[in-house]
């Protein structure tokens, strides 16, 4: 959303790059399931 | 590629992260995989959901320049989505932007500590590592923080140790351990010195109803916060001054 890239988050937050990877994964992970969870209750 | 393969890379793919090769490999099994192709439409839906309702927060003037000035490289970059409230990936970045107007001064402001502490009080958002053992919270720093975080556990005297996580201070990374007392949760901040500043000598201070101690030790400088007592904080505070060498 800001626009930066793999590296230049890892640079900024000083994480390796492989643990932007990681958690970005998780984040979709669990955004995915919130989103889906939310639509689930809009929708009941 | 199987859809195995696909659903590991389909994220930076979606980011244009992927090298060339790959995105090939990804392009022929879309062209044939139902069921990858739906995900990345997922991902793709996911991405403008994050960019409409996810709460954005405006940077002080200048911080976002002086923080993204040190990471983004003068060649145009694709755009890229990564904000997720409950990473602290996302929560350091969010941490930085969502900081308080900074005072004019070199230093954090008392101001931003205390935000800090409160935002770690947030659900998910205290502890990245857990644990009251140093040799497992202390090693975790190792690659995260360019310093060596002595970490100790006080539960013997009423202060224990709960783990620890990386935030960002004034711009920059520091190491975050946890203690609780009580009820109650303190913050110890602990980050390498400015070098040349030539250390700080102990400061005591109240802002808004916390407690805050700062102070510079063998080239770190640290910051403690908490809602304790001040009688209870300066205790703490004698622990971790004490040259005991138990640790």
């Amino acid at each position: 959303m800001e626009g930066l890239a793999y590296k230049e988050i890892a640079d900024v937050a000083s994480v390796p790059l492989g643990t932007v990877m990681s958690r970005l994964s998780r984040a979709r992970a669990q955004l995915r399931i919130l989103i889906a969870g939310q639509r689930r209750r809009e929708t009941a | 590629m199987n859809c195995l393969e696909t659903s590991r890379l389909i994220g930076p793919f979606v980011d244009d992260e992927l090298d060339a090769r790959s995105v090939i490999d990804v392009e022929i099994h879309l062209a044939r995989c139902a069921a990858c192709t739906e995900e990345r439409s997922e991902l793709l839906a996911l991405r403008e959901t994050a960019r409409e309702r996810l709460p954005r927060f405006d940077p002080p003037a200048g911080l976002e320049e002086r923080l993204f000035r040190a990471a983004r490289k003068p060649e145009p970059r694709r755009r890229l989505p990564w904000r997720q409230g409950a990473m602290v990936l996302a929560a350091a970045c969010a941490a930085v932007v969502a900081t308080s107007a900074l005072r004019p001064h070199a230093d954090e402001s008392a101001d931003e500590i205390v935000d800090a502490h409160v935002r770690s009080l947030q659900a998910d958002h205290l502890t990245d590592v857990v644990s009251s053992d140093q040799h497992t919270v202390k090693p975790w720093f190792q690659g995260r923080i360019d310093c060596a975080v002595p970490v100790r556990d006080f539960s013997a005297r009423g202060f224990v140790l709960s783990g620890g996580r990386l935030d960002v201070l004034d711009g920059r990374p520091a190491a975050a351990l946890v203690y609780r007392r009580r009820q109650h949760v303190l913050n110890l901040f602990v980050s390498p010195d400015a070098p040349g500043s030539g250390g700080e000598p102990r400061r005591d201070f109240s802002v808004r109803g916390f407690r805050i101690s700062t102070w510079t030790q063998e080239g770190l400088r640290y910051r403690l916060v908490s809602d304790i007592a001040p009688s209870e904080s300066d205790e703490l505070v004698s622990l971790l001054r004490a040259d005991d060498g138990s640790h």
